[in-house]
């Protein structure tokens, strides 16, 4: 019953999509060389050492990394950003409703201004993102206990709070080395990912991508409204808090890892609903494929356009706007 | 087989719903003031009452979606607070005022929504569920709807819809927010329909509603609710009276009793003091 034609195109897709991404850059592979280190990595295929050497260099060490994070980053920000407008029964709402990016942006902006290093910009950018969201929260159970506008007005009372706190570390930052590294963070970047924070990440954020999947027909009751989910038998408040919890927890650790990167979490689920429809169940995994090619696409761009590597959260929204008006023309009979 | 139903509901068979002195408060206002209720197999039973004499709270209580001060409420003598969420909804279902999704489901997709108290929500939906859901649009009437999207049909096939959502949910008890308000003469019809056969096989019904035409047409009791207070419960030539509406709502109006036994109200117009 369930539609399984996008899925296996899609995954067809990403394999290829993955394969010719690791082909791109400044030094140029065919494809038959990936296939070939591909190969003679598990033992199949002789290859020269020092030809081998060169391509693990280049694949393993240089590419591998970023294509790695894209498509992680890219399935957890469309995958949180669908779950989060079920959770708000707003197709408007995107991965920041909560305050995430603010917070995000206030850690690591604070992480540059203590120290350059890397490992406490993320875990700044990761704690500071979570601490919005918990603050978010906290304000809305003690405005409305908990409904979902009083969870809105948390988020953009959190999110004001973080960004005004992230003007203060700007204004205070050095301006010739600190203030443009936070600048530059602020418009994401794969560039400096390396292979093993993106295998720490992968764990939470296919784990977190599992289980909002798995909530997706509690989600499809709870975007009808609280009492009528409730009349369901589902347990709002806990299901609505889990899902808020894992939602939050993949995209803090995208944006920790490689800064904002925005319209993936608001477009792609759009996309994403003109494909296969609105049941979460097949909503959910679907965005996050979708938005793992979305992002591969968008880091492809952002290193061939020129030379000097764009920011790929520059791309995202160019991408993303045209993508959006798109989607909103061919949607909008739904919401009539 | 149907006989016997109907002599167990007046009999000994525990009431499918019933509220006890039940008392709810809701920000220093007392809402609801001992309302008692009970309802028996095969019983549609009308809750009538001016806006804001509690209706909507009362069907919030009973349904177990608000913990009433004091009181209880029990289905089939179980009290709503020793069963889950989940066991509560697999007896039972709410339908709520037509309203419009913020996703565009299909109909199926709403009417598959009532399988989750069986399935569990964090189960897929299986062979069975589709195949009743099949049989409940069937049963429903609204079968050639069923890959339409919900947001686009109009207010009478989402009432149709959001009841085979409520059957879906294999439930003894259905809790229905004025099914009529918004419908056209010819679905309010076919909703009256459905709402007589559903309890004809032994379900029992409690609505709200604005109408008390509809109301005498349909209810084997009516109930009264005014301030929070259950003021009269009754068959409906008992309760309808030209007092009763004149009480419940402050209008005037003239009674004029049918051959098939009901009632119709038409209202007098008030003489205006300056002419």
């Amino acid at each position: 019953m369930v539609k399984q034609k996008p899925f296996v195109l899609m995954a067809v897709g990403l394999t290829l999509a993955t394969a010719i991404s690791l082909t791109i850059g400044r030094y140029p592979i065919g494809i038959g060389d990936v296939w070939a280190f591909a190969l003679a990595s598990v033992g199949l295929h002789a290859m020269p050492p020092d030809r081998y050497d060169l391509l693990h260099n280049l694949i393993v060490e240089i590419r591998l990394p970023r294509v790695m994070a894209a498509l992680l980053i890219g399935a957890a920000l469309a995958s949180s950003g669908a779950a989060f407008q079920a959770i708000f029964r707003n197709p408007l709402v995107s991965p920041g409703v909560l305050g995430v990016l603010g917070g995000a942006s206030f850690g690591a902006a604070l992480g540059m201004l203590i120290s350059g290093n890397w490992v406490l910009v993320q875990s700044l950018a990761f704690a500071m993102a979570l601490t919005a969201v918990s603050f978010g929260v906290v304000i809305a159970n003690l405005l409305g206990r908990g409904s979902t506008i009083a969870l809105v007005l948390g988020g953009i009372i959190s999110g004001a709070l973080f960004t005004a706190m992230l003007s203060i570390v700007k204004y205070t930052a050095d301006p010739y080395n600190q203030l443009p590294a936070i600048v530059y963070w602020l418009m994401g970047s794969l560039g400096s990912v390396e292979l093993h924070e993106v295998g720490y990440a992968a764990v939470p954020i296919l784990v977190g991508v599992v289980g909002l999947t798995m909530s997706g027909r509690a989600l499809d009751a709870l975007s009808m409204g609280d009492d009528e989910a409730r009349s369901l038998g589902v347990p709002v408040t806990r299901v609505r808090y889990a899902v808020i919890a894992m939602a939050t927890l993949i995209s803090a650790l995208s944006v920790s890892l490689v800064g904002m990167i925005g319209w993936v979490g608001l477009v792609v689920p759009h996309f994403a609903r003109l494909v296969v429809g609105p049941l979460n169940s097949v909503l959910l995994p679907l965005s996050a494929m979708i938005g793992a090619m979305f992002l591969l696409f968008a880091d492809a761009i952002a290193r061939m356009l020129t030379t000097a590597e764009i920011p790929i959260g520059i791309i995202t929204e160019l991408l993303g706007i045209p993508a959006f008006m798109l989607v909103l023309h061919r949607a909008r009979r739904a919401w009539a | 087989m149907k006989d016997q139903r109907m002599n167990g509901a007046q009999g000994e068979a525990p009431l499918l719903l019933e509220a006890r002195d039940v008392c709810f408060r809701y920000a220093g206002r007392e809402v609801l003031k001992r309302a008692s209720l009970g309802i028996g197999a095969g019983e549609i039973v009308s809750l009538l009452g001016a806006n804001g004499a509690g209706k909507s709270t009362l069907l919030r209580v009973v349904l177990g979606l608000a913990v009433p001060s004091a009181g209880e409420v029990l289905t089939e003598a179980v009290p709503l607070q020793r069963l889950s969420r989940r066991e509560i909804a697999k007896r039972i279902a709410y339908v709520p005022q037509v309203h419009a999704a913020p996703f565009p489901y299909t109909v199926r997709d709403v009417v598959l929504m009532g399988r989750l108290p069986d399935s569990g929500a964090f189960r897929s939906a299986s062979a069975r569920d589709r195949e009743m859901v099949a049989e409940v649009l069937d049963r429903i009437g609204i079968a050639f709807l069923a890959d339409r999207v919900y947001t686009e049909i109009s207010g009478g096939e989402r009432q149709l819809t959001l009841i085979a959502r409520a059957l879906a949910q294999e439930p003894r008890v259905l809790v229905l927010d004025e099914p009529m308000s918004g419908l056209d003469y010819g679905y309010q019809a076919i909703v009256a329909d459905r709402l007589r056969d559903l309890a004809a096989d032994g379900r029992a019904i409690l609505m709200s509603t604005h109408d008390p035409h509809f109301a005498m047409e349909i209810s084997s009791r009516i109930a009264l609710l005014e301030r929070g207070r259950i003021e009269a419960d009754g068959t409906p030539r008992h309760i309808l009276t030209v007092e009763a509406i004149r009480e419940l709502y402050h209008v005037d109006v003239e009674c004029f009793d049918l051959p098939n036994g009901h009632r119709t109200f038409v209202r007098v117009p008030k003489r205006r003091s300056r002419s």
